[in-house]
């Protein structure tokens, strides 16, 4: 007596499209019962496939004889059914079936262990996803960006008002301009009347310098040294690249798969932190590199920003000469502690020099610097205690 | 046991009724009112096996660990059933087969019911519901819910439903994950994402709305937890 | 194209039956199930800019799906919003209407999307500056959060703010206390909104701000 199965036929001509029945196999073919009737498929030409839900479902087919009929049991017991099994014209399908099955474990470890992999993978490169999406984000945006922020600030601090200052700032700028070879940005410096030693850079050009900062200096060579670290941080875009880092893993794959809207929102609201924004060491490393470049592009001396670092330290520890700094800026040394590891930077640019400019010769810049101070002295805020020029 | 479903889709109930000493196993919590002579029994397993490996697979597929088995007196009885979120139930009869139903719909079945946790393989990380799957082999009655409003599609051929929007269906039928669009492209930017493309025979019970989709519209607006 | 609004006022959606050639235009992520062999195509919402505008300060995605039916058959595509609620539609002949941001939910395509700025006393309402204004010939439908119900006004009428789903365009919006200081502050009403002129409004009975202020003392 062969061996019965539970299942389920489809054809359209049954109730409903299916019906349920028994399923039984014999020397001649596959045949479903049920209730109304009943159907045979041949064994010569018939088709066995996994299907259903998660291949759960053995299903027969015999699409030369009795087509559009469907029959399939959850019984997989019937793949071993003798007369099945021992048909030669049948053992293909059959081993078929069973390597689908094996392959349907082990794909899914596999799988497994792929994601892993890929995830360890994407938290190691992080650095360069974010370097993808800012790239992805237009100039304009940065600019816009950083025109709101600037207006902030422009907003609750005193521009220095004075075109002599004006005149010496765009001297020592171009200068710089010389050796900055990124036509995206279109740099502006703004002087504000603030003693505090700072000086800061907006994504989109927006470069500010406080009164303090120049009065600290002791030549423009100095000055364009610091605007220039400014300028490379504006160029390399690490303000921008600084709120992707902060954005979340999730948002920079979105970005990067072309989906910019979560991580411009995230800038959006972000934007109002890069006034204050403390860079990461590397960015901080790339910008002292990128300027040491700029400067000798423009042929300007650029041990001046590495004596600026010597001085504004020297300030900070009470060792320096103070007669030409406000006591109040020796407590506000901001430059100092958005800029950690002045010592170890010092070190840095001096071994650039010895190593990659040894023996050359630098072409001033055209402005008188004791000059620049002194009208600029006169202009900036008088703090007590300290004698007129 | 008869099952009627009423106040849908917003805020439905069911309600069963039994004839004298017949059974009928829901999940935990889901009684409302029953008959005052209706005797109730908590257990870990079906009546007549499964334990606690059950049990601990039932929790994984979103259920609790525990159920109830009512048993109506020689009276007859009947029972309220209803479930914490706003939504649509759905009484299916099945044959002998089985339903494969989304981890969290179960509500009450017939005794001769059997509930197993089901794998429905990795695709189920992106098809918008939990990755255990509940099995239920019939004959017999089931009841289920859903948040949202409960619309069967027959399927003959291939049908597309959103992530998320699945609420059972038959075993016979398998899904894929797929585009909604003609290209990835537009899957993604329309906002679709993936979605899980149904060929094969037989009936998919789509929920009109989900709880992930609210609660993303929700969320934001919320306090966050300190 | 044959539209039926089910499983209202709690869980409603809309079955969409299309004719070969016939297209219909929803809002993102707003397909429940269709037939699998519907084109879908995802477009921006009137344009990049209008878009990256709709979805900043309106509220609205930038992207729109647009179904079209290419087969030789009927097809079906299923709509839903994210919350649950009811869903009405509008007629539009030549008219227009405008809408709180979040209550599109799709049109046939004679229906055309724009964005109105609707003042910076709605931002203050935190409803968003610009309101999405629909227009052409054609059927809109829309939902809320909530059951729907249309009002005529004419002269003047009280909305809650976070409670108007939309509006007759001609119909001045202005925004102010509810009573007093006092009874705003404690009478829970806060801002409301103020209606002038003559046409039909839209509000929904519950509020997604009710929910989440009920919500907010809970989550400890």
């Amino acid at each position: 007596m062969a061996n019965t199965y539970q299942g389920w036929a489809f054809h359209e001509s049954l109730d409903g499209g299916k019906a349920h029945g028994t399923i039984s196999v014999d020397r001649t073919g596959v045949t479903f019962r049920w209730d109304a009737g009943s159907v045979e498929l041949p064994l010569n030409g018939l088709r066995i496939a996994l299907g259903g839900a998660a291949n759960r479902l053995v299903f027969f087919r015999h699409p030369s004889s009795v087509e559009s009929w469907s029959v399939c049991t959850s019984d997989r017991g019937i793949l071993k059914d003798r007369e099945l099994a021992t048909k030669p014209m049948l053992q293909r399908q059959l081993s078929a079936i069973g390597s689908t099955r094996r392959l349907a474990i082990l794909i899914p470890v596999l799988m497994l262990a792929v994601i892993a992999g890929l995830l360890l993978l994407a938290y190691s490169v992080r650095g360069a996803f974010v370097r993808v999406v800012a790239d992805r984000i237009p100039v304009e945006w940065e600019e816009k960006l950083g025109d709101t922020v600037f207006r902030q600030y422009a907003g609750e601090h005193r521009p220095v008002d004075s075109e002599e200052i004006d005149q010496g700032m765009t001297i020592i700028l171009n200068r710089l301009r010389e050796g900055v070879d990124d036509a995206r940005f279109e740099f502006q410096v703004h002087v504000f009347d603030d003693p505090d030693v700072n000086a800061f850079a907006l994504p989109g050009g927006h470069v500010v310098v406080n009164s303090g900062l120049l009065l600290a200096a002791d030549s423009p060579e100095e000055v364009a040294g610091v605007l220039a670290h400014e300028m490379a941080h504006v160029t390399q875009r690490h303000g921008l690249r600084q709120l992707i880092g902060a954005a979340g893993l999730y948002v920079v794959v979105q970005a990067v798969l072309g989906d910019v809207s979560g991580i411009l929102a995230v800038i959006a609201q972000q934007g109002p932190m890069l006034a204050v924004l403390k860079y990461s060491r590397d960015h901080e490393r790339e910008a002292d590199r990128k300027a040491f470049d700029y400067l000798v592009a423009a042929d300007i001396d650029p041990l001046g920003l590495a004596r600026f670092f010597e001085e504004v330290r020297g300030l900070a520890d009470g060792n320096g000469p103070l007669g030409d700094v406000p006591d109040k800026a020796r407590e506000s040394l901001t430059f100092l502690s958005t800029h950690p590891d002045t010592g170890e930077r010092v070190e840095r640019i001096r071994a650039l020099a010895a190593a990659e400019t040894t023996g050359r010769e630098w072409r001033p810049i055209g402005l008188q610097y004791g000059r620049f101070q002194s009208t600029f002295q006169k202009t900036a805020r008088e703090p007590e205690g300290t004698p007129d020029p | 046991m008869n099952v009627e479903i009423v106040c849908g889709p917003g805020n439905a109930a069911a309600q069963v009724m039994l004839g004298p000493g017949e059974d009928c196993t829901a999940e935990a919590g889901a009684m409302i009112a029953m008959s005052a002579d209706m005797d109730v029994q908590t257990t870990t397993h079906k009546k007549g096996g499964g334990g606690l490996l059950r049990a601990a697979k039932r929790l994984l597929a979103g259920e609790s660990f525990f159920l109830n088995h009512y048993t109506a007196s020689s009276a007859g009885g009947h029972l309220w059933l209803a479930t914490t979120l706003p939504g649509d139930m759905a009484a299916i009869d099945l044959g002998p087969e089985s339903l494969i139903v989304q981890s969290g719909s179960f509500v009450a079945c017939e005794p001769g019911v059997d509930i197993d946790m089901g794998w429905q393989g990795f695709k189920s990380f992106l098809s918008g519901e939990s990755v255990f799957w509940l099995n239920m082999k019939g004959p017999g009655k089931v009841v289920l819910s859903s948040f949202g409003a409960i619309y069967p599609i027959d399927v003959d051929g291939e049908y597309i439903i959103d992530t998320g929007h699945i609420v059972a269906f038959n075993e016979t039928l398998d899904f894929k994950i797929s585009k909604a669009g003609k290209s990835w492209l537009s899957s993604i930017l329309g906002g679709e994402g993936f979605v899980c493309k149904f060929h094969g025979q037989g009936t998919v019970w789509c929920q009109s709305h989900n709880a992930t989709g609210f609660g993303r519209t929700l969320g934001p607006m919320l306090r966050p937890r300190s | 194209m044959n539209t039926e609004i089910v499983g209202g006022p709690a869980f409603a959606h809309i079955h969409v039956d299309l004719e070969p050639g016939e297209s219909i235009i929803a809002e993102s992520d707003s397909m429940a199930s269709m037939s699998a062999d519907l084109d879908m195509v995802a477009k921006f919402n009137g344009g990049f800019f209008k878009a990256l505008f709709k979805k900043f300060l309106g509220g609205e995605s930038m992207f729109v799906n647009v179904f079209t039916n290419n087969t030789k058959g009927v097809r079906r595509v299923t709509l839903v919003q994210a919350t649950p609620g009811d869903i009405g539609s509008l007629e539009l002949d030549g008219s227009s209407y405008c809408f709180q941001p979040g209550a599109y939910i799709c049109s046939t395509p004679g229906v055309h999307l724009g964005v109105q700025w609707a003042g910076f006393r709605s931002l203050i309402a935190r409803e968003g500056l610009f309101r999405l204004k629909v227009s052409g010939k054609g059927t809109v439908f829309f939902g809320a959060y909530g059951a729907l119900k249309q009002k005529e006004i004419q002269g003047e009428y009280i909305v809650d703010t976070s409670h108007l789903v939309a509006y007759d365009p001609g119909i001045k919006l202005r925004i102010q206390l509810a009573g007093g200081i006092f009874s705003s502050l404690f009478g829970g009403e806060g801002l409301v909104t103020r209606l002038e002129g003559t046409g039909s409004v839209v509000i929904q009975t519950r509020s997604l701000s009710g929910l989440v202020g009920w919500l907010n003392p809970k989550l400890r």
